[in-house]
Formats: structure tokens, sequence, C-alpha cells
């Protein structure tokens, strides 16, 4: 019986180790600065596209405090 | 006895990794200004509507709001974009048919004054003083 509880034990410490390593990978420096790059551009290409079609609307949503 | 608690444990611990973290709070109306002169819709965010040349036009308080992310965030927007902005930068007067003063912001200054308010609502960090020596130095 012991034996079986140390397996399990094993089993659930070998999915930590492979949820932890895919975070980490997942959440690197360099990863979280492209991510952050990619949505501030994602914004400035939505700020522009709202003045080039004169969507005041959009623009105030964008613009709200 | 001692492997079950080990278990039991080593379980909880298991359930304490699925954090559930809420999606981020997206504004979705526009803010109130209290500066808009009579005969406007003052939930507007400081911004009026666009004058026929594609500027925007601004109310008193979304310029005075302009600058002030200026203040905030003039260093790092520089480093970021390669543009140093200044008060006012942008901005010309403008009266309307009623003769009340606003102000025009140019449609490339209307998008740096998105990308700074981005950076505040973001709970970006305004310049710091290494920020500003770093500036100073070069």
């Amino acid at each position: 019986m012991p034996g079986i509880g140390e397996a399990i034990l094993g089993i659930i410490n070998g999915v930590l180790n492979l949820v932890n390593g895919m975070f980490n990978a997942k959440n690197t420096p360099e990863m979280k600065k492209a991510k952050k790059q990619q949505k501030e551009t994602d914004h400035q290409n939505e700020i522009e596209k709202a003045i080039k079609e004169k969507d005041l609307e959009k623009l105030r949503r964008l613009l709200s405090e | 006895m001692k492997n079950f608690a080990v278990f039991f444990l080593s379980s909880l611990l298991l359930v304490g990794c699925a954090t559930v973290t809420p999606d981020k709070v997206i504004d979705n109306t526009a803010s109130y200004d209290a500066s808009t002169p009579a005969g406007y819709d003052n939930l507007n965010s400081g911004i009026i509507g666009f004058a026929p040349d594609g500027h925007g036009i601004l109310t008193p308080f979304g310029i005075e709001r302009y600058n002030k992310l200026i203040e905030l965030y003039k260093v790092q927007f520089k480093f970021a974009k390669g543009v140093e902005l200044k008060e006012n930068s942008g901005v010309s007067e403008f009266l309307d048919k009623n003769g009340n003063l606003l102000y025009k912001l140019d449609q490339q200054h209307l998008v740096y004054y998105g990308i700074l308010n981005s950076w505040r609502r973001d709970g970006k960090d305004a310049d710091s003083f290494w920020d500003k020596a770093k500036d100073l130095v070069k």
C-alpha cells in the first residue's frame, strides 16, 4: 500500500512540474515584453482607425479616464 | 496515515494552483467633462467632435488632461516613440459658432493622446527620477 501512495504522489509531482514548466515557458521576460508591445500596437491601430473613420463614440471610449 | 496526509496536502496544493484571474475591466462609456460648453453632450471624454480638417475638437479639461499626461510620461514616451512632446504640442485654439473657446488637436497628437491615456489606464508608472536623469545625460 505505501508503494501506491508514493506512486500517486510521484504522478502529482510530475504533473505540477509540467504545469510549472509550461507556465514559465509562456512567461519569459521576452515573451511578456513582446505581448505588451503587441497590445500597445493593437491599441494604437484602434485609435488611428477611430480617428480616420471619425468614429467619435469609439474615440471617446478610448480617451475616457 | 502519514502518506495519506502528504497526499491530502498535495491535493490542496494542486487545487491552489488553479488561480482564476479576473478579466480586465474595460470602460465602455465616455467620461464626464464639466468644462463642456452648453449645447454639447458632456459625456464626451473631453472630445467634442472633429473639425472639417480632421483635427479633434477638445474641451478645456480635455486639453488639461492631455497636458497632464505629457507631464507624467514625457520621457518614457520619448524613449518609446522617438517623439518629444511638450505642453500644448499639436494644440491650437478654436472658436465654435457660439463663440465658445475650444481647442483643436491635430490627428497625430490625438493618437499620442490615446497612447498616453492607455498607459495611464494600464497603471504605468510616471517618469521616474532616473528616467529624467537619463534624458538629461543623453
